[in-house]
């Protein structure tokens, strides 16, 4: 499974160790496992919650406890003993159970549908079969990597994207994770898409992409970062759904190789006239912005 | 129209580091709540606070879409942050690992307080103490 290690090695288990104990035992008990360096808890404090858009209160159905996860390595045993001789002691109940990684890795894929994109694209997980047209599918396994296409900024960086109808240009993916929108250029007749992305986890996933899409060949990855982009012709096409951090960093290296246009996506509403001033010390101007669920697109050009 | 909720799910990570790894995975993917979309919008709201743990609570609903709020850090957090602590004490009741004054109390219960069910400072701060000690930290009198 692409998901999994490519190497076939099994999925790491962990402990789930599970403490019950009275609400205002709970932060200190919290607390003490964080001290472990794990890297968070699930945290019940039995507190009723007033969802937004919900229509009533959430009362939880199960009594306040702290859950912790830990990996099943050499320090384990000493960690499992710690627990139990605390949990003994505080008369706190304790429930440790094992669960493979794979379980919630893979849980919510049960949930993901194809997607309808502009223009009679559509994007259609790997396992399922496609109501697309076969010209405009892309399939996509999205496995750990960002980029499923149901985010509020992939989905409108697509729609952006699409409406820029067929061109066969260069394109740059900055920071592409499973690749989603690096295909979408391709599908939409790019000559050469450049796909660049540093965690080792999204190139794995993206190269998986590419291969499920056999006419993806001008795709090109680049492990790496901007530094790691090799000289070359300006871009016509420029792709950055990233964080408002990096956009700011980034932007003033990217705008020389930008020939054409750019699409600036992962940006807060409140974040908006900041980039905005960022597009315009740099000499282009927004040409267009939508908003979706509070983040906002931008394409740029001069 | 409202939307129906299905779960909610109480959460202490990293603010700006979240990962796919445990408690985020488990946690929501039994929920069907898509991974990677809730880590990446945490990360970008929380960026700001790294280095700290933030309580967050998301809620799930019909459709699997979600929402999420983040919460002020927890008091067990503030309180080793104000004391300088490493770890609390894992016997609280016989070894104590430091002391809180009267003022750091209250401090800490004024930046909890919109997150703490207590009417007043005083209450807040009761339950404020309640954690320190069950940490193995003392209150100066």
């Amino acid at each position: 499974m692409p998901w999994a290690d490519s190497q076939g090695a099994t999925p790491p288990k962990y402990w789930a160790v599970r403490i019950e104990a009275e609400p205002e035992q709970l932060e200190a008990t919290a607390a003490w496992l964080l001290d472990f360096g794990v890297s968070g808890v699930e945290f019940e404090d039995g507190r009723a919650v007033t969802p937004c858009f919900g229509d009533d209160q959430w009362m939880p159905s199960e009594p306040p406890h702290v859950t912790a996860y830990f990996a099943d390595d050499e320090r384990w045993p000493s960690v499992a003993a710690a627990i139990a001789q605390k949990s003994q002691r505080q008369g706190f109940t304790l429930k440790i159970s094992s669960i493979l990684s794979e379980d919630w890795q893979n849980a919510w894929k049960a949930y993901y549908q194809p997607i309808a994109l502009r223009y009679g694209y559509g994007i259609v997980p790997a396992w399922l079969t496609s109501p697309f047209a076969p010209a405009k599918a892309i399939r996509l396994d999205p496995g750990m990597a960002f980029g499923t296409g149901t985010h509020p900024t992939t989905k409108s960086c697509l729609d952006v994207l699409l409406e820029q109808g067929a061109f066969k240009s260069r394109v740059l993916d900055l920071g592409s994770g499973s690749g989603i929108l690096a295909l979408a250029a391709a599908r939409l007749g790019a000559g050469q898409v450049d796909a660049v992305e540093p965690d080792p986890v999204a190139v794995r996933a993206l190269r998986h992409n590419l291969e499920l899409n056999q006419w993806a060949k001008r795709v090109q990855v680049i492990p790496g970062t901007l530094d790691d982009l090799p000289d070359g012709e300006p871009y016509d096409m420029v792709l950055m759904n990233l964080i408002r951090d990096l956009i700011v960093e980034l932007w003033p290296r990217v705008r020389p190789r930008v020939r054409g246009m750019a699409i600036l996506s992962g940006i807060l509403e409140d974040a908006c006239s900041e980039i905005e001033d960022v597009v315009r010390e740099s000499g282009m101007q927004v040409l267009q912005y939508q908003f979706v669920r509070g983040w906002v697109t931008l394409r740029v050009g001069a | 129209m409202p939307k129906k909720v299905t779960g909610v799910i109480k959460l202490q990570i990293p603010a700006g580091k979240a990962t796919p790894a445990p408690p985020v995975g488990p946690a929501l993917g039994q929920h069907g709540v898509n991974i990677m979309a809730f880590v990446k919008e945490y990360n970008e709201r929380t960026a700001s606070q790294a280095g700290l743990i933030i309580p967050v609570e998301i809620t799930v609903f019909e459709d699997r879409s979600f929402s999420f709020v983040t919460k002020t850090p927890p008091a067990a957090v503030l309180i080793k942050k104000a004391l300088g602590l490493e770890a609390a004490s894992a016997t609280p009741n016989t070894k104590k690992v430091g002391t809180l004054s009267r003022q750091q109390v209250r401090d800490i219960a004024e930046q909890k307080m919109p997150d703490l069910n207590a009417n007043t400072i005083e209450s807040a701060m009761r339950m404020i103490e309640g954690t320190a000690r069950s940490m193995g930290v003392e209150i100066a009198d």
